[in-house]
């Protein structure tokens, strides 16, 4: 087995879409709706990949600006391709945002922390470019529970291969639970943080619908899938086929959940109101 | 580029603002001797990618 296929790679815009971005669409009204903030608002999409949730942001929120932040240039020609013009986009990097301090009102970032490799860094930097009272909020999935294709993905894979349990994003990210995402947004320039679930249904039309996107190599487990021998994944596709929840009409529904921290900035300069 | 958008972008590394140069589709933080390509219009803000200015370039 060629271990080193296996990476958190997310560099090409259609196998994301058919993997998880149709789901992420799927998260970000839901998320947005929790977040409430009036038209007229200035955005940033913080890690913005193929424009999911800069298209709902124009779309439900009105906004004045929309800047998207994206490191993979991949994510960004399926992000502008898709966006024509809405959003602003700039290729850069989470922990050196290139926009200027308080040059928004709101920083969003959909599931993408829990890949920032210095989150406290990130977190800095998307208090640092929004306005003294205004909002940053983020989610991620929630890959230790209720994220339940992806769960159900390595529970299988781990029954057959012990050693697959140290690419289990469950385990790889803890960050991703409520508590933990209140305790990274607070502190610092940051007020009260709450959290709440968000849960949305993955139906599958069939199990070729739920495994083909497995294939496509973007991302931890369609990477992890694709490094195995032919042999180990169809047995790997088998075990998962009897563990899936089909209704009688062959589909599959499942609980998709993420978890969303929101907090405003809150700057406490000596010297002034 | 527009030139609000210019504004408030800036160096990742310094956050100081930029010059852009369109005939080059570069934007230049002098400061920094860094400059940021922009490919397909879209501004590439990060450090591995920009160009190193030597010394003599203005």
């Amino acid at each position: 087995m060629n271990r080193k296929l296996v990476s958190d790679t997310w560099q090409r815009g259609n196998p994301y879409e058919l993997y998880v971005g149709r789901w992420s669409r799927v998260v970000a009204p839901v998320f947005l709706d929790w977040l409430q903030i009036p038209g007229g608002k200035r955005w940033l999409d913080l890690g913005c990949g193929t424009g999911a949730l800069c298209a709902a942001i124009d779309r439900h929120c009105a906004p004045a600006a929309l800047f998207g932040v994206e490191p993979s240039a991949g994510f960004l020609e399926t992000a502008a391709a898709d966006l024509a013009g809405r959003a602003d986009l700039r290729q850069g990097s989470a922990v050196a945002i290139p926009l200027d301090d308080e040059a928004v009102d709101v920083v969003v970032s959909g599931l993408v922390l829990n890949f920032v490799e210095d989150l406290p860094a990130a977190l800095s930097e998307m208090a640092r470019v929004t306005a003294d009272g205004g909002l940053v909020a983020a989610y991620v999935w929630d890959y230790a529970g209720r994220m339940e294709f992806m769960r159900h993905f390595w529970d299988a894979a781990v029954d057959l291969d012990p050693q697959a349990a140290r690419l289990d994003e469950g385990l790889r990210f803890p960050g991703c639970r409520p508590e933990a995402l209140v305790a990274s947004f607070s502190g610092g320039m940051f007020g009260a943080a709450e959290s709440t679930a968000i849960d949305i249904t993955t139906r599958f039309d069939g199990f070729d619908d739920f495994w083909l996107p497995f294939l496509g190599g973007q991302g931890p487990a369609p990477s992890y899938v694709m490094s195995l021998e032919e042999p180990v994944r169809l047995r790997l596709r088998e075990h998962l086929r009897a563990r899936l929840p089909h209704q009688a009409d062959g589909s599959i529904s499942m609980i998709a959940r993420a978890w969303a921290v929101r907090a405003r900035v809150a700057r406490h300069s000596p010297g002034t109101a | 580029m527009d030139s609000r958008l210019l504004e408030i972008l800036v160096c990742p590394l310094c956050k100081g603002p930029l010059d852009y140069r369109k005939a080059e589709q570069e934007l230049v933080c002098k400061p920094c001797r860094l400059a940021y390509p922009v490919r397909d219009g879209i501004p590439v803000m990060l450090e591995d990618e920009a160009r190193q200015m030597p010394a003599t370039e203005d």
